[in-house]
């Protein structure tokens, strides 16, 4: 089944699927027959959030139960860390309006102003 | 011998790609990379691999994933690699997704680091980069995405490589998903990725309005603006100009932060930045404390005061 991954725009039309995909600033455009599998990135949509009137039928809603056939784990977790933090400390450059020249100041500095 | 994919755009370099090929020359073993499609024959030279294989079929002339996955496969089934690397981004992820399913093997994404050995450990990002976790790869070929940013690209090494044309195995259904058309950016627009200056906002903006400032000062600046999940959510900027984990990763000279509160989200998406500057209303706020320089205050007043102080010269 083809599948697109990361999309942020979908239209369904005649049997066939076209998906947006940022790419450099732009779009990249993908078009496939259906089914197809897709995986999309936030952004794509403003979500809906259930109404309460939903939520309560879905109370009710008969529930479906698979068990996964699963295998041994080919990728293997030994344990996580927290990386350390890099950034040094901040350094406050005032308050305000005030502050404004001492930023320009900095922006010479960093050499993008 | 370890292979890396070399990822191009109609035969344009990623930048990704020099990442991806700078951590694999560290890797214990040859570097051999693959290019795949004629229009990437130019890029042989500038790798610093040993050996280029180039894929080459009349119908890969345009990205496809599962034709690029097919492309790999040709070359673990003939060569036999160790390890096979692509960069940690969209498309390098993509591909190795689908090289994984092929050789029903695991892939190991977002890695930062390889131990090696046997079995072979990696450390990798988790969760956008707020948890590293060491794992093992139990299988015969280790797959491996190169976290983005995680190290700074060195220059390749001078070298004549071999070039071996191979001539993948590929089905009609490798080619089903395949980009058709482009919708290219607008041109002259200073895109996000490739900024010198990003000037970000976040919900202290106020309004879509509110962003007016911050326009004139990435104009002043030569830089472009973004925003943080919540705006483009609101409908106060395009979703295009998103900042995080699931938007546009920026790495500008510096990043400034307006009104941006630092959820880990948005902090993953500018955590290429080299300095940080945050003007928010709350010293108290996640991105003062990752910030190297701050401003407390009102935005809308700071904002247009620091534009005039650059226009008068002061």
């Amino acid at each position: 089944m083809p599948v697109v991954t990361g999309i942020k725009g979908i239209e369904i039309a005649d049997g066939r699927l076209t998906a947006r995909r940022e790419a450099g600033g732009g779009w990249e455009v993908f078009e496939v027959p259906l089914p197809a599998v897709v995986s999309v990135k936030e952004g794509i949509n403003l979500p809906r959030y259930p109404s309460l009137p939903g939520q309560i039928r879905a109370k009710k809603a008969e529930l479906e139960r698979h068990e996964p056939a699963r295998r041994e784990a080919a990728l293997e977790k030994v344990r996580l860390l927290v990386p350390q933090e890099e950034r040094a400390t901040v350094q406050v450059l005032g308050e305000g309006a005030d502050a404004a020249p001492r930023v320009v100041e900095v922006l010479r500095e960093l050499g993008v102003a | 011998m370890n292979l890396v994919l070399v990822e191009h755009d109609r035969g344009v370099l990623s930048d990704l790609s020099h990442e991806a090929l700078t951590f694999a020359r560290r890797l214990d073993g040859e570097l051999d990379a693959v290019l795949v499609g004629e229009e990437a024959r130019g890029l042989v030279d500038g790798l610093g691999a040993s050996r280029v294989h180039l894929a080459v079929d009349p119908r890969l002339d345009d990205y496809a994933p599962a034709a690029w996955a097919a492309a790999l496969a040709t070359l673990v089934e003939s060569r036999s690699p160790e390890v096979v690397l692509a960069a940690g981004s969209d498309r390098g992820q993509e591909v190795m997704a689908h090289l994984g399913a092929r050789l029903d093997a695991p892939v190991a994404a977002n890695v930062v680091a390889a131990a090696g050995g046997d079995p072979f450990v990696v450390t990798r990002q988790r969760w956008g980069g707020s948890l590293l976790e060491e794992a093992r790869v139990h299988a015969p070929v280790k797959l491996l995405t190169v976290a983005a940013h995680a190290l700074a690209a060195e220059p390749a090494p001078a070298s004549s490589p071999v070039v071996e044309e191979f001539a993948p195995a590929l089905s009609d259904a490798d080619l089903v998903v395949k980009v058709v058309r482009r919708d290219e950016p607008q041109a002259g627009k200073i895109q996000l990725g490739d900024a010198r200056v990003v000037v970000g906002g976040g919900r202290g903006v106020g309004s879509a309005e509110g962003f007016a400032v911050l326009e004139e000062l990435a104009g002043v600046l030569g830089g472009a603006v973004g925003g943080s999940r919540v705006v483009t959510n609101l409908g106060w900027r395009p979703h295009a100009d998103q900042i995080g984990q699931t938007g546009a990763r920026i790495a500008p000279e510096l990043y400034i932060a307006c009104g941006v509160s630092g959820a880990i989200q948005h902090m993953v998406g500018c955590k290429g930045a080299k300095r940080i500057l945050a003007i928010n209303k709350d010293p108290n706020a996640p991105i003062v404390a990752r910030a190297d320089y701050a401003v407390i205050g009102d935005l809308g007043e700071i904002v247009p005061a620091i534009v005039a102080a650059l226009r008068s010269g002061g």
